[in-house]
C-alpha cells in the first residue's frame, strides 16, 4: 500500500485556519486596535453564524496583536459551561497570574469578588493590556440555561465594568453564534448592548476567489468552477474550504491541473457526506419549529413562500399555519439561513445546508419533532 | 499444491496481517486527513457491526514505526514523530474511565514513568504534555467503540454526554498546557452509529461548535472484493471456490464483511463434507439462514442503529435464501425498527 506522506492540499477543514490561510476579515485588526486604545470600553462582541470562522478570527487577532504592551489569551469556553462563578474566576485568575508571572496567593475560598476587587487592579501594575479572547460564549446562553449560567455572564459583565471604572487594562473579545444574538441580548442586554460589536459575514465572491487561488500554480480553479463553489456554499468559510479541499483532492488523484465546473458538481454530494458534521452542528442549534420549516423549505429546489411550505407540510400530515410559517421565515432570514429573493419569496443562503437536510433529515425525524411540539 | 483443509476464514476476531484486504483506500484517507496533510483533523469511521472497523484501526496501529514521515503540527514549525495509539473504550462507564483508558494505552506504547494522581484527566494531560513536548510525538488515537461509551454516559442523563463531548472537542482544538495552546493530538473514532444518529438516538444536543469530524463510511465488499478475499484466503488450499460459489456468497451477504467471511467459512466446511452440488447449496443456505437469525438477535436487535436495521432490511430483501426466510427476516427487522422509532 502506498502510504501518503507530505500531502499538500492547501485547504483547511480540520482546524481553524491560521496565518496566511485566514481570509476575509483582516480589517478587524483596525477595530480591535481602536478598541484596545479606548479606555471607556472593556468588551467587544464578535457575532457570526456557526462555521463562519469565529475561532479563526480570534486566533488571527491573537497572533497579530501580541506585543510588548498587549498580552492576548485565547480561552475556549465550550467546556466551561458547568463552571460555577468562582471556578471561572479561579480559572481566569490562574491564567493571568501564570502569564504575567506575578505573585498572587489564592485563598482556599477564592471567589469571583476577589477576582474583581483584588486581582484585576493588580493588572494595572504591569503596564500591559490583558486581552481575553473568549470563544464559544453561547454555551452560557444555550437553551438549557440556568441561574448558574446567568451568574457567569454577570461575572464577565462586572469584570468588564470594573475595568472601565478603574481604567484597568483588562479587555474581553467575546465570540458568539449569531443565532444566539437575540438570546444574548435578552439575557444580558446591558452587557451585550454596551460593548463594541463586529459581525462576521460570509466570504464575498472576491474573497472566495482569493482563497481558491491557494491551489495555484499546481492546480487552478476555472472561473465557472469558482462561481459554482460560491453558489453551493454561499461564501460560508467552512463549507468553502471543505468543497475546495475535496475537489483539490479529486483533481490531484486524477492528475488534473484544472478544476472545472463539472468537477465541482461531481464532488458536491460526496463533500456533504464527508463534512456533514459542520451542518449537523447548525441543525442541532435550531429551534424545533425552525427545523420543520427548513425541512419543508429544503424540498423546494428554487424559491419558496410561506404558503408553499405550509401546503407541502400539510400534504405530509404536518399542520403548520401560513402565518406561523411566515414569521419563522422572517426570523430565519434575519439569522441568515435564508435570503429573500423578492417579496416574501425565499431561498436558502447556503445550498450546502439545504442539500445536507435533504440527504440526512428523514421524514420520520420531522414527524417526531412535530409530535413532540404538539404534545407540549 | 498443499492439501490443507484448515478453514482459513476469520469472522470472530479482528482480521490482521495478510488476512486484511480491501481497505487500503480507507487507510490512505485516514492518514491524509489526520497527519499527512496540514489540515490534521479528526475522523469518524462508521460501519455496521463486524464490518471491519477494529481490523482497520489495528492495521493503522501496526504502522507504528513504519510511518516515518515527520509531522508538522499545523500553525507550528515543529517536526514530530507519529504514534498510533489504539484504545477500546466500550467498557468505560464515565469520563474518568475514558481518560484512564487513553492514559493506559499511551503508557503501553511509551512506557513512561510519570507520577499518577487520582485525577485521570490531569494524568492524561501530563502524559500528553510529556509525549508532545519531551518525546516529540504527535499522537493519533484510534478509539474503538466510541459510540458504546457515549451511549453509556448518555443513558441516565444526556447532559453527561454533552459535557464530555464539549470537553473532548475543546481538547481536540488545543491543549492549554501544551505549547501555549496547540492541537496536540488527533482522533479516529470508530462507531456503529454515524454522529448524527448517535446524537439523535440518545437525545444529545451538543454544545457550542460541537465535535467537528470528517466522516468515513466503511463500505461492504463488492463482488470483486469478495472474490479477491476468497482467492487470497484460499491460496495454496486444495479447496478453491468457483465463480458460481462467489455468486452464491455475494447473493446471500451482499458483501457485508462479517457475513461474507461467515458464508465463505460455511461453504468451506460444506465442501469438505458434501459431495452433491444441490445438497451443498441447500446445506450452505440452511446453515447461513440459521446463523443469520441467531446473529441478528445476538447483536441486540433493537439496540442496533436505525441505519443498520434499514440497511439489513434492504439486504435481506435481495438475499438468495428463499421466500420464507426473507419474509421472516423482514418481519424481524421491522419489529426492531418499530421499537427503535417509538423510543425517539
Amino acid at each position: 500500500m502506498k502510504v501518503p506522506t507530505n500531502y499538500h492540499n492547501p485547504f483547511i477543514t480540520g482546524q481553524p485556519a491560521l496565518g496566511s490561510d485566514f481570509f476575509g476579515h483582516s480589517n478587524i485588526l483596525h477595530n480591535v486596535q481602536s478598541f484596545l486604545k479606548n479606555d471607556k470600553l472593556a468588551h467587544f462582541f464578535v457575532f457570526g453564524k456557526r462555521r463562519s470562522g469565529k475561532t479563526s478570527l480570534l486566533k488571527f487577532i491573537h497572533n497579530n496583536v501580541a506585543s510588548a504592551d498587549i498580552l492576548p489569551i485565547y480561552i475556549n469556553l465550550q467546556d466551561k459551561a458547568d463552571f460555577s462563578q468562582n471556578e471561572l474566576a479561579l480559572f481566569f485568575s490562574k491564567k493571568i497570574v501564570s502569564k504575567l508571572a506575578f505573585d498572587f496567593s489564592f485563598s482556599e475560598n477564592y471567589n469571583a469578588i476577589q477576582f474583581i476587587e483584588e486581582l484585576l487592579p493588580k493588572i494595572s501594575e504591569k503596564n500591559k493590556i490583558i486581552l481575553f479572547l473568549l470563544d464559544e460564549f453561547d454555551v452560557f446562553c444555550e437553551e438549557k440555561s440556568s441561574e448558574r449560567k446567568n451568574k457567569l455572564i454577570d461575572f464577565l459583565h462586572k469584570a468588564s465594568q470594573k475595568s472601565v471604572q478603574n481604567k484597568i487594562p483588562f479587555k474581553l473579545i467575546i465570540a458568539a453564534g449569531e443565532n444566539y444574538r437575540s438570546e444574548i441580548q435578552n439575557k444580558c442586554a446591558a452587557f451585550a448592548g454596551s460593548g463594541e460589536k463586529y459581525y462576521i459575514s460570509d466570504f464575498n465572491k472576491k474573497t472566495t476567489q482569493a482563497l481558491l487561488q491557494l491551489s495555484e500554480p499546481k492546480i487552478t480553479f476555472g472561473k465557472k468552477a469558482i462561481k459554482k463553489i460560491y453558489q453551493y456554499t454561499g461564501g460560508n468559510p467552512y463549507f468553502t474550504q471543505c468543497l475546495a479541499y475535496k475537489v483539490y483532492d479529486a483533481a490531484e488523484q486524477n492528475k488534473s491541473r484544472h478544476i472545472s465546473e463539472k468537477m465541482i458538481k461531481w464532488q458536491f454530494a460526496p463533500t456533504i457526506k464527508v463534512y456533514g458534521s459542520g451542518a449537523e452542528v447548525i441543525w442541532h442549534r435550531l429551534a424545533d419549529f425552525h427545523k420543520i420549516i427548513l425541512y419543508f423549505a429544503a424540498l423546494n429546489k428554487s424559491n419558496f413562500s410561506a404558503k408553499l411550505i405550509s401546503s407541502t407540510a400539510r400534504k405530509k400530515n404536518i399542520n403548520i399555519q401560513t402565518q406561523e410559517t411566515s414569521t419563522a421565515l422572517i426570523k430565519l432570514k434575519e439569522s441568515n439561513f435564508l435570503k429573500e429573493i423578492n417579496c416574501k419569496k425565499y431561498k436558502f443562503s447556503i445550498e450546502f445546508f439545504r442539500k445536507w437536510i435533504i440527504l440526512y433529515i428523514s421524514k420520520s425525524e420531522i414527524e417526531t419533532i412535530y409530535k413532540n411540539l404538539t404534545t407540549i | 499444491m498443499p492439501h490443507t483443509a484448515i478453514n482459513p476464514f476469520v469472522y470472530n476476531s479482528p482480521v490482521r496481517g495478510a488476512d486484511f484486504i480491501s481497505r487500503d483506500k480507507a487507510i490512505r484517507r485516514v492518514l491524509k486527513e489526520t497527519i499527512a496533510g496540514k489540515s490534521q483533523g479528526n475522523i469518524w469511521i462508521t460501519g455496521e457491526r463486524q464490518i471491519g472497523k477494529t481490523s482497520l484501526l489495528k492495521k493503522i496501529q501496526a504502522m507504528n514505526g513504519e510511518y516515518t514521515q515527520k509531522i508538522i503540527p499545523y500553525g507550528t514549525e515543529k517536526k514530530l514523530d507519529s504514534a498510533f495509539i489504539f484504545a477500546n473504550v466500550q467498557g468505560c462507564k464515565d469520563e474518568d474511565a475514558f481518560f484512564n483508558v487513553l492514559w493506559t494505552s499511551l503508557n503501553d506504547h511509551f512506557t513512561f514513568e510519570l507520577r499518577k494522581s487520582q485525577n485521570s484527566y490531569s494524568n492524561f494531560i501530563t502524559a500528553m504534555e510529556y509525549i508532545y513536548s519531551t518525546k516529540g510525538y504527535y499522537v493519533l488515537f484510534l478509539i474503538d467503540e466510541f459510540d458504546a461509551f457515549i451511549e453509556t454516559i448518555a443513558y441516565k442523563e444526556p447532559e453527561n454526554a454533552n459535557r464530555f463531548l464539549a470537553k473532548l472537542s475543546s481538547l481536540l482544538q488545543e491543549v492549554d498546557e501544551i505549547d501555549n495552546g496547540s492541537k496536540a493530538f488527533g482522533c479516529v473514532f470508530a462507531s456503529n452509529h454515524d454522529m448524527k444518529e448517535l446524537m439523535t438516538e440518545n437525545h444529545i444536543d451538543g454544545r457550542g461548535s460541537g465535535l467537528i469530524v470528517e466522516a468515513l463510511n466503511l463500505k461492504w465488499f463488492t463482488r470483486a472484493e469478495v472474490k479477491q478475499l476468497a482467492d487470497s484466503y484460499l491460496k495454496g488450499n486444495r479447496i478453491q471456490f468457483s465463480e458460481k460459489e462467489i455468486d452464491l456468497c455475494f447473493g446471500a451477504t451482499h458483501g457485508y464483511p462479517y457475513f461474507t467471511q461467515k458464508m465463505l467459512s460455511l461453504m468451506f466446511e460444506a465442501r469438505l463434507e458434501v459431495k452433491s452440488g444441490k445438497i451443498y447449496i441447500a446445506t450452505v443456505k440452511k446453515e447461513f439462514t440459521e446463523m443469520f437469525k441467531e446473529t441478528l438477535s445476538d447483536w441486540g436487535g433493537d439496540r442496533m442503529p436505525i441505519r443498520t436495521l434499514e440497511k439489513l432490511k434492504v439486504m435481506v430483501k435481495g438475499m438468495n435464501l428463499g421466500e420464507t426466510a426473507i419474509k421472516m427476516f423482514v418481519k424481524l427487522l421491522e419489529g426492531y425498527l418499530q421499537t427503535k422509532l417509538a423510543l425517539l
